[in-house]
């Protein structure tokens, strides 16, 4: 049994729960029988007690909306960054392929070269002369908004792949 | 809120959920919003510091594998910022000489009767009023203890400071508190 009076370490011990179980039935008993060292206990009990209880900070009302277009405004800035970087790459492959089909003489890979495109893309031309055929049909102003909508999905596909491209390593095993 | 529970919230922010991210703030901005208001001494920026946390933690939210729980990660966040806040300020937060804060603008949220509404308050003054004048190392401790229910470890990982040292230091803070009290309401009772 503890004799000696409780100092102020050994009750911050025990309120926080760090005594083992034999220490705090010996501190249970001291307290018990000890006025002092009871009501010493009870001073820092109603401290930890006023300490949890701190009321809520009172942020502004529109704290979260701030935030929220904070976040987003950083989002579609990293975003378009990553869309603007995709656009100077491929500027710049095109670019670096003329110049050097200007400077070398390459004659034979150009028709090579050609040769390939129209073997691989040349069924384009002919769905466009089927396009423009059923576009026949279409006043202008439908044609525009058709174009507009291709083209916003066309942005809304790239907008999605690129998103899921910055973040396809997240994982979540603890 | 149990951190298995925050998994799918999680991976919908990172798909670009606003409102899953909303949720999130308006459910974790308290235990920001206690880091803050105790280390920042400046009430002006108190806010528009918390603000920058949260789009810290959305910056960095793909980098978090559930190593620790989020509280800690946030609250780590939160400290980080706030201490780089106070260095940029030229403000020391192992000091004793710092700026008190006057303004701590807490509305108290529980109701009581009238007079035990304003003994509370009162009590909730006089309290709010003692911590302040602790030392800032001392203030965010006790805070991060008892506001935002963090362990000695935690604590200790937040503040890059060894275990012992943190039960240390909150031990003489509650220590002081409950001296410089007992000696206000002593000063009370004999007016």
């Amino acid at each position: 049994m503890l004799s000696d009076h409780l100092n102020d370490d050994l009750i911050q011990e025990f309120l926080d729960g760090n005594l083992s179980v034999f220490e705090r039935q010996q501190f249970e008993k001291h307290v018990q029988n000890c006025d002092k060292c009871r009501w010493r206990m009870e001073e820092f009990e109603e401290l930890f007690s006023e300490l949890n209880e701190q009321p809520e900070i009172q942020l502004s009302r529109s704290f979260t909306k701030k935030v929220v277009k904070k976040t987003r405004k950083e989002f579609v800035g990293s975003l378009q960054f990553g869309l603007m970087q995709i656009f100077f790459t491929l500027a710049f492959i095109i670019i670096a392929i003329n110049v050097l089909f200007y400077y070398v003489e390459l004659d034979t890979l150009k028709s090579d070269v050609q040769n390939t495109v129209n073997a691989t893309f040349g069924f384009i031309p002919k769905m466009l002369s089927v396009f423009q055929g059923l576009l026949g049909g279409i006043t202008s102003h439908t044609r525009y908004a058709l174009f507009a909508a291709i083209i916003l999905l066309m942005l809304l596909v790239a907008d999605r792949l690129v998103f899921q491209n910055k973040h396809k390593n997240a994982s979540y095993s603890k | 809120m149990n951190d298995e529970n925050l998994k799918p919230t999680v991976e919908r922010i990172l798909r670009g959920d606003f409102k899953a991210f909303k949720d999130f703030v308006d459910n974790h901005k308290k235990l920001v919003s206690f880091i803050v208001f105790r280390m920042v001494p400046n009430s002006v920026d108190r806010e528009d510091i918390c603000q920058d946390v949260f789009v810290k933690v959305f910056q960095n939210l793909q980098n978090f594998q559930f190593q620790c729980k989020i509280s800690t990660w946030l609250a780590k966040i939160a400290y980080n910022t706030c201490y780089n806040y106070l260095e940029k300020k030229r403000i020391p937060l192992f000091d004793d000489e710092t700026p008190v804060s006057k303004s701590f603008d807490a509305i108290p949220s529980a109701i009581y009767s009238p007079i035990d509404y304003i003994e509370k308050q009162e009590q909730n003054v006089l309290l709010h009023r003692e911590i302040d004048k602790l030392k800032p190392v001392y203030r965010t401790i006790i805070t991060l203890y008892h506001l935002n229910e963090l362990s000695y470890n935690e604590i200790g990982d937040i503040m890059k400071l060894p275990e012992g040292t943190v039960k240390s230091y909150l031990f003489r803070a509650r220590k002081i508190l409950k001296e410089q009290l007992s000696a206000k309401y002593r000063e009370e009772e004999l007016c």
